[in-house]
């Protein structure tokens, strides 16, 4: 029998990217929001028109990191973004900062989303951060991994190309009933590698690489749910899918 | 430099590497820095961890193959539609994929090879700048790399020659002695004096002893006096 593993903190974790994604419900309208400016104060940076999708792209700076707006008639997704290449990074990967920091941040942004008169009705909503924890070795990484993965035996030392993936799904705790949320979760570690090329003359200094145990989570209601969420639940649900990823980066792959 | 035996497969080179033709660098700026990625997006090639370095050469190109996403039905990351923009990458990735599986026979003009010269005729400097980064900074098969330097040789478009000519002269620094050996077929074909310093400077590192002959004829190939004067003529 696996034991359960012990809480981390989930301070451990660097954030490499944070994604919100609804899916609106068939009919519903918002071509022409706005939710850009009223949330962020200004208009982006940049603004793509996806004529094809029926969609639009609004891109630009908040709080130091990079801000997507992402609007399809289909999904609409936020995401979070390093604003600078790795080599800018403290640690050599491209993150956004520390998990816990930036998920307050971007927390209190999507619940003002979620708050708009003008939100429309979706049926799915989903959490999807990715995290990192920097490892000096790939032994080192399966090591660390072995702590938040108790059902799965790692030989850190005889083994490669690890990747554990897996769904955890649960019943909601909202008041909305039959809702389902599917936990999923994708272990793995990562190594990047950077090359630059300098204008030093003909050279290269392709030295830098680095290690990082790396969290993929998607934690969302499960497609199956029949009808709109209610929208007076949206904002608790929310921070029930927060909650449950932020559960899996402390305690592992738990039931 | 150490001969890499054959099936083995290396990450990248790592030294030598001089900026692509018609990218203008500036001191201290990165010009190779867009760096995304996690696993492949075919399947074949989901098992394999780790991130793939996508390489930004000029402001205006950049890869991004695939998405952020967990791969799996109940995820929420797989109803993303794949974009435009990304094709010439695909395609050339998906040859790339497909060549694997293909037994490249010398002197016979491969499938794989075929493709490679569609691709380039269809996309240019695109196809040219993903399979340099296929290449130079992922684990290509070396046998899939040579038959792609090869063939970059006998590639007839003209707006994607130096770029062309420009990985082939890198790649006589891949790790590989058999990614080697294909710039030294490709280059062959070429036929540009401009490599003989690329040569030279690859024939005195060159531990495998048919392949720096193979360098050597080249370099008396290109440095022929008289061939150089009847072109002039």
């Amino acid at each position: 029998m696996s034991q359960q593993p012990d809480a981390k903190p989930v301070d451990a974790w660097l954030a490499e990217s944070l994604r919100v994604t609804v899916f609106p419900s068939p009919g519903a309208s918002f071509a022409d929001q706005r939710w850009w400016e009223q949330l962020v104060g200004q208009p982006p940076e940049t603004q793509t028109s996806q004529p094809r999708k029926g969609g639009r792209k609004d891109e630009g700076p908040y709080q130091d990191r990079k801000l997507v707006l992402d609007c399809e008639t289909t999904r609409i997704d936020w995401h979070v973004l390093p604003a600078g290449p790795p080599e800018e990074s403290d640690h050599g990967f491209p993150t956004i900062g520390g998990y816990s920091e930036y998920l307050d941040m971007f927390s209190d942004l999507m619940r003002a989303w979620l708050d708009l008169e003008d939100f429309p009705a979706i049926n799915r909503l989903a959490v999807a951060p990715i995290l990192l924890q920097p490892v000096g070795s790939l032994p080192d990484g399966y090591q660390r991994l072995s702590e938040y993965l108790p059902s799965v035996q790692i030989d850190p030392h005889g083994s490669s190309d690890l990747v554990y993936q897996i769904n955890r799904p649960r019943e909601s705790r909202s008041r909305i009933s039959g809702l389902r949320i599917n936990r999923l979760s994708k272990w793995s570690v990562a190594t990047i590698r950077l090359f630059t090329l300098t204008g030093a003359g003909p050279s290269s200094r392709p030295e830098a690489q680095h290690r990082a145990c790396r969290l993929q989570l998607d934690v969302n209601t499960a497609a199956e749910f029949d009808g709109e969420l209610p929208a007076d639940g949206l904002i608790p649900l929310l921070q029930e899918l927060m909650d449950l990823a932020g559960e899996i980066a402390s305690h592992g792959d738990i039931p | 430099m150490t001969a890499q035996p054959h099936g083995v497969e290396t990450d990248s080179l790592t030294s030598g590497m001089v900026p692509p033709p018609d990218v203008t660098l500036r001191p201290g700026r990165s010009a190779a820095r867009k760096i995304v990625e996690a696993l492949p997006a075919d399947s074949a090639k989901r098992s394999r961890v780790g991130w793939r370095v996508t390489c930004t050469f000029s402001s205006t190109t950049q890869w991004v193959e695939t998405e952020h996403v967990i791969q799996a039905d109940n995820a929420t990351g797989l109803e993303r539609p794949k974009t435009d923009d990304d094709t010439p990458y695909r395609s050339v990735q998906a040859a790339f994929g497909s060549a694997k599986d293909e037994f490249l026979e010398d002197g016979t003009e491969s499938q794989f090879a075929r493709e490679i010269k569609v691709l380039i005729a269809k996309h240019r400097r695109s196809a040219l700048e993903a399979i340099s980064h296929l290449i130079l900074f992922t684990k290509t098969g070396h046998h899939v790399a040579n038959e792609a330097l090869s063939t970059l040789g006998t590639v007839s478009e003209p707006t994607t020659y130096e770029y062309r000519r420009w990985l082939l002269e890198q790649s006589l620094g891949a790790p590989s002695a058999v990614v080697r050996d294909g710039a030294v077929i490709g280059l062959a074909w070429l036929d540009d004096p401009h490599a003989v310093p690329y040569v030279q400077r690859a024939v005195q590192g060159e531990q495998v002893a048919p392949l720096r002959r193979s360098m050597e004829r080249l370099l008396e190939q290109l440095g022929k006096e008289s061939r150089w004067h009847w072109s002039l003529e």
